[in-house]
């Protein structure tokens, strides 16, 4: 038999998923219940397990509330992000690096990413080593070493992860001082790798610190989807997880920001050819005590109408009709565990001024304020939504994601239907009353990039090519 | 002679189509189609490679091949009237599915995904024939996309790993048309009749390859290829060829330095090696994973990042085309470190060249390779992806399936046998971009 017969079972989930699809949208609340399942460990650890038969392959997630929002100054990006590169660094029982080298020798895909909410290590492997990615997983939860020498070689790979990603990156430095302008005293305001100077001064002690306080079970939850029993996994949880013991989580202050009152308008100068503009309006994001309230909805759509596809209104407006900007980007992050922000962001076509493009973007949200938007442009952004849908049941992976990450920013992966059911519910009405409320003046940051030329050296005789030149 | 060999495979398949997953067969239009059938969700993917790639770029005009394909679904004549790009982008989304359009060196290809009801098919089925039996190739949108282009070839200019990756294309590639990239000047010479002509005269049906994966069965597939194509000529006026990727001279190492402000140097380093169906791929990828391509278990990773916290990222690959692919290991570092990167880089791959792997990282490595094997083909997307490889690369119908036993067979000696005979420190390029 081909390996690739191995996706073919045809399962009672998806023939849900094609009534679903053809019939009403209301359907969509069985859509992503029916196959996942919820249990809590006696030490108070969620686990989430989704099922999946197409494929062979389980991925295995564990996620942690502690992201760089849970940081204090002088230590940002210690905690959240320094401490994910620890964890691959030995625990009582393992050697630095064997965490990898014991997930490789399944043919396991391992890694980890940190963000302003929380932090997560997966495994994706062949269903038959889950057990030993939870014997792995949870030693970790329990036995981290933080050596001294170890960390201060891992810090200069930090720094220079920075460096890669940040330093050297003009939009990357552009959406640094924005969000760093755009938040008062909301820890949002820090960069999830850190700043610089936090990372040169940190010690392995603060590392321990940050994984003493955040890493326990009654502050993670597991996610496994794919190729498994729910039973059997709730065993294993049980069996490596449900062993660990609880801990006293520090309270978290809510640092909730400060109302804005008036604009702000920064200048970045970095190296770069093409200016650009960014604007961030503070907006609503769902509230996990209250996931029905609409503006939320408003907003997503919003974006899709905005920025959806090659003809959504920006892009015709002002790269297509107007020929004044040669890109612009619409985004809105809908949840999370701080506050968020809706932003529009546009590089000018060649000479074309920047108040040229403020003006336009103005003028494409004064048009929907006024008139609303029509009913093809609500339904097109509908289609894609509930084909986006579909199309995610394609990764294992993608599905543990959503599922983490709502959990992070508290909503249960319960609601995640019903989040799909209100943003079919929005109307054009909603859409002018969130764009007359929330995009003022005084919820708005403004980044323009100034580029700069980037500085030659003299060191060598080497020729330049043509576009080093400036 | 083509015919014949295409024929052939057809009878093959058939006689093992009980067994295979891949169906495969040539239409009637001498188009090459491969489907797998996955109907676990109600979806479709489809991509149709045209031998037509940057490598047919006439050399003033580089940069036209992309641009063709940047403007194929910019609008349409159809039943003389036009279909403009907003009424195609406002249908697609109204279907919920996606189109796209790109041009590699070798190729360009088409990706359609939709779901898989009758309706929205047929809608799309019928919009992708009249995007590609008439494009409009208007003016308008050729100078908007003329002028994006040039500004992102001027933005890519000054970042480091631009320069880099040109300058390194140059030198493994010489005068061979991989080693050509777009400026200011070649986008800027593309006229409306250059595109029109590039596409009546290269894009055909026949020699297309279409590998479709999803909800739909063969005689759907079949109808959906020969829709789908049914506008574009039987066959095409200029046809591709490419030389041969030539590769390099004993005793021809060379170093090249470029400065740069940025905060970090940019390090490649490399030479061609082989071809995909080079007997050597195995061995190679194999040998490739224990040196820079497993991840956070490969040598370059400890000796760099692990032991001496140089870099974030460090790693090597092997990428065999139908042509001789180049090895290529790169990182970045601040400068001040970048000599001691590079003789870190260089000590680690001549050790590897040298001795070999050992018997440890041998066994390591096909567990890894042979048991993550399930992770390849576990969603559409990624079968998609390996099926339209093997079609393109004239790959046998079960290398999937044996794919875990070609693994199996290798041995340390034909790993150590294999790096030997295509890698050489002595005929390596450095290109260090950002250099102290």
């Amino acid at each position: 038999m081909s390996i690739l017969t191995t996706l073919r079972t045809l399962t009672a989930t998806f023939l849900i998923g094609l009534t679903f699809l053809l019939g009403s949208s209301i359907q969509a609340k069985e859509l992503k219940t029916a196959s996942t399942h919820e249990y809590m460990l006696s030490n108070g650890m969620k686990v989430i397990v989704k099922e999946d038969h197409r494929a062979p392959t389980v991925a295995h997630m564990v996620w942690y509330r502690a992201g760089s929002i849970d940081e204090v100054n002088g230590k940002t990006g210690v905690a959240t992000h320094v401490l994910e590169h620890m964890m691959f660094k030995g625990t009582k029982k393992l050697k630095p690096g064997d965490f990898s080298k014991q997930v490789a020798a399944v043919g396991g895909r391992d890694n980890a990413f940190t963000s302003k909410d929380y932090t997560a290590y997966f495994q994706q492997i062949e269903k038959s080593h889950l057990e030993k990615m939870m014997a792995l997983e949870s030693d970790r939860m329990a036995n981290l070493q933080i050596r001294e020498d170890e960390f201060a070689k891992e810090i200069q790979v930090v720094m220079e992860e920075r460096r890669l990603r940040t330093d050297d990156q003009a939009s990357a430095i552009v959406y640094e001082q924005l969000i760093a302008a755009a938040f008062t005293n909301s820890p949002y305001r820090n960069p999830i790798i850190g700043w610089m100077d936090d990372l040169k001064n940190m010690t392995y002690k603060d590392a321990l610190e940050w994984y003493q306080d955040w890493y326990a079970p009654n502050n993670a939850v597991l996610v496994v989807s794919g190729d498994v029993v729910p039973a059997e996994v709730l065993a294993l949880a049980q069996k490596y997880y449900g062993v660990i013991p609880a801990k006293k989580i520090r309270d978290r202050k809510p640092q909730n920001e400060i109302p804005q009152i008036g604009v702000r308008r920064i200048q970045v100068k970095a190296p770069a050819e093409n200016p650009d503009i960014t604007f961030a309006w503070k907006v609503p994001k769902i509230e996990p005590s209250n996931i029905k309230l609409i503006d939320p909805y408003a907003l997503s759509v919003l974006a899709g109408i905005l920025d959806g596809h090659a003809n959504s209104r920006l892009n015709r407006s002002l790269v297509r009709d107007l020929r004044i900007a040669d890109s612009v980007d619409a985004s809105y992050g809908m949840t999370g565990r701080g506050p968020q922000l809706f932003g529009i962001s546009a590089s000018p076509a060649k000479g074309k001024p920047l108040a040229a493009i403020e003006k336009s973007i103005r003028s494409v949200l004064d048009e929907i304020k006024r008139s609303g938007v029509s009913d093809a442009e609500l339904n097109r952004v509908k289609s894609q939504l509930l084909s986006s849908q579909i199309y995610k049941r394609d990764s294992i992976f993608a599905q543990a994601m959503e599922i983490g990450m709502s959990e992070m920013n508290g909503i249960s992966w319960k609601n995640l239907d019903d989040i799909i059911f209100n943003i079919q519910a929005v109307n054009s009405k909603d859409i002018q009353k969130v764009v007359e409320k929330y995009f003022i003046d005084d919820a708005l940051t403004v980044a323009i990039l100034e580029p700069q030329p980037v500085k030659e050296k003299n060191s060598s005789t080497q020729k330049m090519p043509a576009g080093m030149r400036h | 002679m083509k015919y014949v060999f295409y024929f052939s495979l057809l009878i093959a398949s058939f006689s093992v189509q009980a067994a295979a997953a891949i169906e495969h067969w040539v239409n009637g239009d001498g188009v090459s189609i491969y489907l797998v059938e996955a109907r676990t969700i109600p979806m479709v993917d489809v991509q149709v490679d045209w031998p037509v790639g940057s490598a047919s770029d006439p050399q003033a005009k580089i940069g036209l091949a992309a641009m063709t394909a940047a403007l194929i679904d910019k609008g349409a004549i159809v039943n003389k009237k036009v279909l403009t790009e907003a009424a195609i982008s406002d249908r697609l989304a109204d279907l919920g599915a996606t189109l796209s359009f790109n041009a590699g060196a070798e190729r360009s290809s088409m990706r359609i995904r939709s779901l898989s009801d009758l309706q929205r098919m047929n809608e799309l089925i019928n919009l992708s024939a009249q995007i590609l039996k008439e494009p409009l190739f208007d003016s308008k949108v050729l100078g908007r996309e003329k002028d994006r282009t040039i500004m992102a070839i001027k933005e890519s200019q000054i970042k480091p790993e631009v320069i880099l990756s040109k300058e390194f294309d140059l030198q493994i590639y010489g005068r061979h048309p991989y080693g050509r990239s777009a400026s200011v000047e070649t986008i800027q010479s593309i006229t409306q009749k250059d595109i029109k002509d590039f596409y009546s005269n290269r894009f055909s049906a026949k020699g297309a390859k279409v590998t479709i994966v999803g909800d739909i069965d063969k005689k759907s597939a079949d109808d959906l290829v020969q829709k789908i194509l049914s506008g574009l000529p039987k066959e095409a006026k200029l046809t591709q060829t490419i030389p041969e990727v030539e590769l390099f001279q004993p005793n021809s190492s060379k170093s090249i330095k470029i400065p740069h402000a940025a905060q970090q140097a940019h390090i490649s380093m490399g030479m061609p090696t082989i071809a995909r169906k080079n007997p050597d791929y195995f061995p190679m990828l194999v040998g490739n994973y224990i040196l820079g391509g497993g991840g956070f278990v490969s040598r370059l990773v400890k000796e760099v990042r692990e032991k001496r916290g140089l870099a974030y990222s460090v790693y090597s690959y092997v990428s065999p085309g139908r042509q001789v692919g180049p090895y290529v290991a790169g990182m970045q570092t601040q400068q001040s470190q970048a000599d001691l990167a590079v003789d870190v880089m260089k000590k680690t791959i001549a050790e590897f060249i040298d001795h070999g792997p050992t018997d440890d990282e041998m066994a390591a490595a096909k567990d890894n390779l042979i048991n993550g094997f399930p992770l390849r083909i576990d969603s559409n997307r990624k079968i998609l992806d390996n099926v339209a490889s093997i079609a393109w690369n004239d790959l046998p119908l079960d290398t999937l399936d044996t794919w875990r036993d070609q693994l199996k067979a290798v041995t340390k000696e034909q790993v150590k046998a294999a790096f030997k005979s295509h890698l050489d420190m002595n005929r390596m390029v450095t290109v260090v971009v950002g250099a102290p």
